[in-house]
C-alpha cells in the first residue's frame, strides 16, 4: 500500500480515471470520398462519466464528419485546434459497452496518415488483439502499411482485398502508403534489417580478430 | 513470429556457447569471482555499462518517461558524477589491495567477520528486490513478443539465467555484457531514426507529444524534492553498489578502470539519451497503454522491422541478464565467501564453496520469482523497485566503503552501525515516512551519523588494517 501511494503522487498528476479501455476495432473502407472509418470501442462497466476522444492532425489527411453513437447518437462538445481533434462525450446516461466513432478520412497524397482516436483513458489489458484492424480497398490498388510493422492477413474476395491486423495497445495513427506499379513496394525496411545483419558480422569479425586485445587491454 | 522466435533461440544458444567456454577457461576462485582481476578496459568498461544498463533503463526509464514526463530525466545527470567520483575518489584506493567481493574489503579494512556477514545479507536481501523487477520485465517482453502469458515468460527467463550463470562465473558475465553492449548499443542506435521517421523529425514529435500529454514536459510530472531526492539514490547506487564496485578488482590496473569509466559515461549518458526519444516517440504512437513498462517492448515489436525489432527486444533482455547475472553472481559469492566460509566453515575447500555459491545463485534466483508470482509489488513500474534496489545499496555501502579508505579513524562498529542504520533506516522511511522526499536521504544521513558517531566512540583501529589504502 505504501509502495503504490508514492507510485500515485507521480500518476495522479497525470492521469485521473482508472484503467477502462477493453479493446478497440477499426474498421476503415476506401470510398470515392476517401477513407471511411467505423471505430468500436469497448469500454469497462465501471467507468468515468465522462470520456475525451482524441485524435491527431497530420498534414495531407483531414477528418470530416464525425458522428459518436452508442444505440443511439450522442452529444459531443469540440475542444480542438489545428493540432489536434478533441471531442468530449457525457456518458452519464450511456449504458452499453460499446461507443462507436464514425467519420472519414480525406487524404491528398499517396503516403498519408490515418489518424485514429484514442481517449484520456488507459487501456486495462495487452491482450495481442486489443486492437484490431480491418481495412478494406478495391482489389487493383496495393497499399504498404509503415506502422504499425506487425504481420498483417490479406484477403481477396469479389472486387475488394481486406487487410487484418492485430496489435497489443491502441496505436494513435495509422501509417500507410498507397503503391503503384511505378514506385513498388517500399523496401528501405527490409534493407535496414541486412544492414543490420552486416554490422553484426563485420563487428563479430572484429571482435574475433581483435579479441586477446580487447580482453586483456 | 517464426523469425523473433529463430533470433531469440539462436542469441541464448550463443550465450551458452560464450558460458560453456568460460567455463573451460576458469580454474580458480580469482578466475570465477572477477575474471582474474586482468581484464582490458574495452571488457570491463562494456561489463561495467551493461550492469550498469538494465532493464531499468530500456523499460524502466522508457516507462517513467511515458508515466511523469521528462522531469524524470533529470535524475540520469548524477550517473556520469557517480562514475567520476569513481574514477578519481574510490577506485585508485580501493583497489590498492584486491579482494574477491565487497564484504571481503569491509573484514580486511574494518578487521570485521560481522561486518563481511552483514554486507552479505544485505546484498542478499536487495538483490532479491532488484531481480524481481527485472524479472518483471522478462515477462513483458515474453508477452509481448512471443503471446506467451507473463508468468511464463517469467519463468523460462529465470531458469535461462540461473543456468548460464551458474556454469560460468565471472569470465561468462564478463564476456556475455561485452556481446549484450553491442546488441543495445546498435539496437538503440537504430531505433531511434526509425522511430523519428515516423514524424516529421524530433521536434515534429515533441510538438505532438506536448498535444497529447502537456504534462510531460512540466516539472509537475514528478514532484522537485522527490526527483532531488532520487536523484540521491543513483548517485549512491551508481558508485557503492557491490556489483559495481566488484569490477574495479576484476580490472588489471588503474589506467583500464580509468578508461573503462570512461568507456562506461560515454555509453551509458548516450544511450540515456536515444531512450529518453524513444519514450516521447511510445507516448505519441500509443498514448493508451495499460503501464508505461510496456512502451519499449511494444515500439520494438510494432514500430521496428522484424529483425531489428526482434534484436532490439534482445538487447533488453540482454540487458537485464547482464544486470542480474552480475547480482547473482554477488549474491553467490556472498553467500560463499562472505557468509559460509568466513562464519561457518573456514577450512572450507575450493569445490565447497563453488557448491555453496551455485545453491546461493539458485535460491537468489528463485526467491525472487516466487515473490513476483505472489504478487509482492504489483502494479509497481519497474523502474521504481530499481530505484529502491539502488537505495538500500547505496545508504547501505556508500559510507562503508567511500569512508574506509578516506578516512583513517573509521572503526568496524562504525562500520556495522552504517550498514545497519542506513538499510534500516531506509526501510522504515519507505514503509512509514512522507513519499515525497525519497527514502535514500533518510538512509543515507543514518548511515552517516552511525558512521561518524560510532567510529568515534570506539578504539581508534590499528595501522596494518587502513594503511595499504592509504599508501602512496
Amino acid at each position: 500500500m505504501r509502495l503504490l501511494l508514492l507510485h500515485s503522487i507521480c500518476l495522479l498528476v497525470t492521469f485521473s480515471v482508472e484503467a477502462q479501455l477493453e479493446g478497440v476495432q477499426v474498421q476503415v473502407v476506401e470510398t470515392e470520398n476517401g477513407f471511411s472509418v467505423t471505430e468500436e470501442i469497448r469500454v469497462h462497466e465501471e467507468r468515468p462519466t465522462a470520456i475525451e476522444l482524441k485524435a491527431l492532425v497530420f498534414d495531407g489527411s483531414e477528418i470530416i464528419g464525425i458522428s459518436i453513437f452508442g444505440v443511439n447518437e450522442l452529444n459531443y462538445v469540440t475542444a480542438s485546434d489545428e493540432d489536434i481533434i478533441v471531442l468530449k462525450v457525457d456518458l452519464k446516461d450511456f449504458k452499453e459497452d460499446l461507443l462507436h466513432i464514425r467519420y472519414t478520412v480525406r487524404i491528398d497524397q499517396e503516403a498519408f496518415y490515418l489518424p485514429v482516436f484514442f481517449t484520456n483513458w488507459t487501456a486495462n489489458s495487452s491482450a495481442k488483439d486489443f486492437f484490431n484492424l480491418q481495412f478494406e480497398h478495391p482489389k487493383d490498388r496495393e497499399y504498404f502499411i509503415h506502422f504499425p510493422t506487425v504481420n498483417s492477413n490479406k484477403t481477396t474476395s469479389n472486387d475488394v482485398s481486406i487487410i487484418n491486423l492485430e496489435l497489443l495497445a491502441l496505436p494513435s495513427t495509422l501509417r500507410m502508403e498507397r503503391i503503384n506499379s511505378e514506385s513498388g513496394t517500399p523496401n528501405y525496411i527490409v534493407m535496414v534489417d541486412w544492414g543490420v545483419a552486416i554490422v553484426f558480422l563485420i563487428v563479430g569479425y572484429l571482435i574475433w580478430h581483435y579479441r586477446k586485445k580487447l580482453i586483456y587491454g | 513470429m517464426n523469425i523473433q522466435f529463430a533470433i531469440f533461440i539462436g542469441y541464448f544458444i550463443l550465450i551458452f556457447l560464450i558460458g560453456w567456454l568460460s567455463l573451460r577457461l576458469t580454474k580458480s576462485d580469482k578466475d570465477y569471482w572477477i575474471a582474474g582481476g586482468k581484464l582490458g578496459w574495452a571488457i570491463g568498461g562494456a561489463t561495467m555499462a551493461a550492469t550498469h544498463t538494465s532493464a531499468g533503463t530500456f523499460i524502466g526509464t522508457i516507462g517513467v518517461i511515458y508515466t511523469v514526463g521528462w522531469s524524470f530525466g533529470w535524475v540520469l545527470i548524477v550517473i556520469p558524477l557517480a562514475y567520476w567520483f569513481t574514477a578519481a575518489i574510490l577506485a585508485p584506493r580501493f583497489t590498492k589491495v584486491k579482494e574477491l567481493t565487497l564484504p571481503a574489503f569491509l573484514q580486511r579494512r574494518y578487521n570485521s567477520k560481522t561486518a563481511r556477514g552483514i554486507g552479505a545479507v544485505i546484498i542478499l536481501i536487495a538483490t532479491v528486490i532488484y531481480i524481481q523487477a527485472q524479472i518483471v520485465a522478462g515477462g513483458l517482453i515474453a508477452n509481448v513478443v512471443f503471446g506467451i502469458d507473463a508468468t511464463t515468460g517469467m519463468i523460462v527467463f529465470t531458469l535461462i539465467l540461473l543456468a548460464y550463470t551458474m556454469v560460468g562465473g565471472m569470465l561468462a558475465v564478463a564476456y556475455t555484457d561485452f556481446l549484450q553492449l553491442i546488441i543495445m548499443i546498435v539496437g538503440t542506435l537504430v531505433s531511434v531514426p526509425l522511430a523519428l521517421n515516423h514524424f516529421n523529425g524530433l521536434s515534429d514529435l515533441l510538438d505532438k507529444v506536448e498535444i497529447i500529454k502537456p504534462l510531460t514536459f512540466d516539472w509537475a510530472g514528478f514532484p522537485t524534492v522527490l526527483l532531488i531526492t532520487m536523484s540521491l539514490a543513483f548517485f549512491l547506487g551508481s558508485v557503492a553498489t557491490p556489483e559495481k564496485v566488484v569490477r574495479l578488482y576484476a580490472m588489471r590496473n588503474m589506467k583500464s578502470i580509468r578508461r573503462a569509466i570512461l568507456l562506461t559515461i560515454i555509453v551509458v549518458t548516450g544511450i540515456n539519451l536515444l531512450v529518453f526519444i524513444l519514450g516521447l516517440a511510445s507516448m505519441a504512437l500509443f498514448p493508451n497503454l495499460p503501464t508505461g513498462d510496456l512502451a519499449m517492448p511494444i515500439l520494438a515489436k510494432s514500430m521496428l522491422p522484424t529483425f531489428i525489432g526482434t534484436l532490439m527486444l534482445a538487447a533488453v533482455t540482454s540487458a537485464m541478464m547482464s544486470t542480474v547475472d552480475s547480482l547473482l553472481l554477488v549474491a553467490g559469492s556472498a553467500l560463499s565467501e562472505d557468509i559460509y566460509q568466513n562464519l561457518v566453515n573456514k577450512k572450507a575447500s575450493h569445490s565447497k564453496r563453488l557448491s555453496v555459491a551455485r545453491i546461493g545463485i539458485l535460491v537468489v534466483g528463485i526467491l525472487p520469482l516466487i515473490s513476483v508470482l505472489a504478487g509482492f509489488g504489483e502494479g509497481e513500474l519497474i523502474q521504481f523497485i530499481v530505484v529502491l534496489f539502488t537505495a538500500i545499496m547505496g545508504a547501505g555501502f556508500f559510507t562503508p566503503v567511500v569512508g574506509g579508505i578516506l578516512w583513517k579513524r573509521a572503526t568496524k562498529q562504525g562500520a556495522i552501525a552504517a550498514m545497519i542504520g542506513g538499510v534500516v533506516a531506509t526501510a522504515l522511511w519507505k514503509a512509514f515516512g512522507d513519499p515525497l522526499i525519497y527514502p535514500v536521504v533518510p538512509g543515507f544521513a543514518a548511515s552517516i551519523l552511525g558512521f561518524i558517531i560510532f567510529s568515534l566512540l570506539s578504539k581508534p583501529p590499528k595501522e596494518e588494517y587502513w594503511k595499504p589504502y592509504f599508501e602512496k
